[in-house]
């Protein structure tokens, strides 16, 4: 559905994306990531055809982005506000009819939204009297009201609480049950890791990790280990299986850089193992090591 | 999308109050300026005013008071002033400050010889019953000297009558019309300035929406559903048919006021030209302020420069003596073709009616012209920097994106 091919922008002499390429299937949750001036903002706004890439091409359904209606986007920029003196049904009415939707149209699904998110009350009042809160969620009906085909949510969940925030991915898995395709650009890997089916890291405008999120933990060599145990531990022979060792009095936590079945039989012969436990790394994990690894490799 | 944009930005802002009270309340403030004085002044009272008179002379004062009910007279035909004669100023004094006269007059016996008569008042400020009385006792005196000297009033009337010199304006057509210097001096000056107020508030309004549009977040919003282009044209329309909106109240109040004092002066010739060179005027300053919204963060940022634009519509206003004197100088005939001032001296000298056809018509091309250069660039720079933050936008920068 969205297929981005080797795009590069630069500014002056910063390159701030350098061929980055990936696919957004209908239905995907799409998480993309990366730490702050990597070149996300960027290529989201080359997605929005808001700039324009100086080389690689953006396609949505086989059509260049710069030819598809712009009503097909819904897009929630992480620098984002609202009119503050205007009232919040003909603010909220304007966007969607910016977004082709007929003034009765707009109308209607206006007050729907609103009632959606127990905000129908504030239809005739100004914007500035919502709470900060409020304003979020009006901006996230803008970005949603016209159902749009490619959503592009930057940052969606900052300063929402809990609640709100379960039903913002309610309607993110709405949207994608319907089959719009939906990119999630966010620091927040939690957030990640329980919405998005699919992810891309990027560091210095270029794609360090991408693909399935699950494919990718399994492929990233870290599992961790933690082990109850009761007795005595000595540390000293501990490093030809584990690195990162936190040994507490009857606790041992590491990373395996053995088999599980050799570190086993060697504790198993020391203590008395209480519990036994292998995870696979979180993306936080995977995201630090990365960039530090990418890091370090741009210094070498 | 435009449509939606023209329409949204032309509805906020004549809903607001800074529109209301400038379109509508400062003209009408203005018109009832204008009125008011002269309808207050023109009503005649309906109650006579009773005034004093001590007269010291030989008679004078029974001739004043002659001439006075001769020459001011009531609605009703009643004389309009009655007058309480005393041989002794003291009663007076007592019913002045009781409030049951008006004023009372002192004729001394050396008038004729001095010129010199005393009126007392409460207020000094009752310039009609100043004038009249200081009218009727002039025209009381005077006749009194020519008797002295056996001289015939009605000869002297005759003798002494003053010489008018009346102009009249011939138009393009051969018509003459009498001309007046007040008139003359005022309907380009309006003109020019309603001008000036139309175009200056729209293209402000238009700076101080695109800044409102970055400085809350809302830009990027808007952009993921039109293009940047769209959104600078869509304001400049819908503004531009705001600032319409006000200088189509400004024209109606100017046509009352003209109409009120008796001046036919709106041609529908000088209409057109009022539109067509608001229409250019506007877009050709509201595609600079657009610009200029677009590089600044907030409003205060942007003050200087918008206030040294503004500047230059100011200098046709500061010299609009000169041009309205001198409408067909060299001077005036160059500078009416400098495009940021052509409209304003366009208005002025038609105004005069001192413009020929065909200046009008290549001044409009070259206002096309330039509006068609300063929009290119202002399109550019609004494009580039419409979603820059926080960092200062350098001249060098700006002369590159306009050369990219």
């Amino acid at each position: 559905m969205l297929n981005v091919d080797s795009i590069r922008k630069q500014f002056q002499a910063t390159v701030a994306v350098d061929g980055i390429s990936f696919q957004v299937e209908p239905g995907d949750i799409y998480g993309f990531l990366g730490p702050n001036g990597a070149g996300k903002t960027t290529t989201i706004r080359m997605l929005m055809s808001i700039l324009k890439p100086d080389s690689g091409s953006i396609h949505l359904d086989g059509k260049d982005i710069a030819r598809v209606s712009r009503n097909q986007f819904g897009y929630l920029p992480e620098e984002r506000g609202l009119y503050q003196k205007v009232k919040l049904g003909d603010a909220l009415k304007y966007l969607a009819q910016l977004k082709g939707l007929s003034p009765a149209e707009s109308g209607r699904v206006v007050q729907q939204w609103l009632e959606r998110f127990e905000l129908a009350d504030y239809m005739q009042k100004n914007i500035r009297e919502l709470s900060k809160g409020n304003q979020q969620k009006v901006q996230f009906i803008a970005t949603l009201i016209h159902s749009p085909r490619l959503i592009i949510l930057d940052e969606p969940f900052t300063g929402l609480d809990p609640i709100n925030q379960i039903l913002m991915k309610d309607i993110i898995k709405e949207a994608s049950d319907r089959g719009a395709a939906i990119l999630f650009s966010t620091h927040q890997m939690e957030q990640v890791e329980r919405l998005c089916n699919r992810i891309c890291l990027i560091n210095k405008g270029k794609i360090i990790v991408e693909g399935d999120i699950n494919e990718i933990k399994a492929r990233h060599g870290r599992r961790n280990v933690d082990i109850l145990f009761e007795g005595e531990l000595d540390e000293s022979e501990l490093d030809t299986y584990l690195e990162d060792i936190h040994l507490e009095k009857k606790r041992l936590r590491g990373s395996l850089i053995s088999s599980s079945k050799a570190l086993l039989r060697w504790i198993s012969d020391r203590v008395d193992i209480q519990s036994y436990s292998i995870t696979p790394p979180s993306l936080e994990e995977i995201f630090i090591a990365e960039v530090q690894a990418s890091r370090e490799g741009g210094e070498a | 999308m435009i449509a939606q944009i023209i329409k949204w930005e032309f509805i906020q802002r004549v809903k607001s109050k800074l529109f209301l009270f400038t379109a509508i309340v400062i003209p009408l403030f203005i018109l009832a300026a204008m009125i008011l004085p002269s309808l207050l002044l023109s009503s005649e009272s309906t109650k006579s005013t009773l005034i004093g008179l001590v007269d010291q002379s030989s008679g004078i004062g029974n001739d004043f008071v002659a001439q006075l009910t001769q020459d001011y007279r009531l609605k009703s035909g009643e004389p309009e002033f009655s007058v309480q004669i005393e041989e002794d100023p003291e009663p007076l004094k007592q019913a002045l400050l009781n409030k049951d006269i008006d004023a009372y007059v002192v004729i001394p016996d050396s008038i004729l010889d001095t010129g010199l008569a005393s009126l007392y008042v409460r207020s000094a400020s009752n310039f009609k019953t100043t004038d009249a009385l200081r009218r009727s006792l002039n025209k009381v005196v005077l006749n009194r000297r020519l008797q002295k000297y056996h001289l015939d009033p009605e000869v002297v009337k005759e003798v002494t009558s003053r010489v008018q010199l009346r102009s009249y304006q011939l138009s393009g057509e051969g018509e003459a019309n009498e001309s007046n210097e007040m008139v003359d001096f005022f309907i380009p000056f309006i003109s020019m300035m309603i001008l000036y107020m139309t175009i200056l508030f729209s293209s402000q309004i238009l700076l101080r929406s695109v800044i409102e549009e970055r400085s809350s977040r809302m830009i990027e919003i808007l952009l993921s559903s039109v293009t940047p282009s769209q959104l600078m044209n869509g304001k400049i329309l819908g503004l531009g048919l705001l600032g319409l909106t006000q200088l189509f109240f400004y024209l109606g109040v100017g046509y009352v006021v003209a109409l009120y004092n008796g001046i036919e002066s709106i041609r529908p010739q000088f209409l057109l030209t009022m539109f067509l060179f608001f229409v250019s005027g506007f877009l050709f300053y509201a595609a600079i302020f657009a610009a200029l919204g677009s590089i600044f963060d907030s409003e205060q940022e942007a003050q200087q420069i918008s206030g040294m634009v503004s500047l230059v519509m100011v200098v046709p206003i500061v010299l609009s003596t000169y041009f309205i004197t001198n409408p067909t100088a060299i001077a005036t005939r160059i500078l009416t073709f400098l495009p940021p001032i052509t409209p304003f001296l366009i208005v002025l000298r038609s105004g005069t009616s001192s413009i020929d056809l065909w200046e009008q018509i290549v001044a409009f091309v070259l206002m096309l012209l330039s509006i068609w250069g300063v929009m290119k660039i202002s399109g550019k720079v609004f494009q580039t920097s419409i979603l820059m933050y926080g960092k200062r936008v350098t001249l060098p920068e700006i002369l590159r994106w306009i050369r990219a």
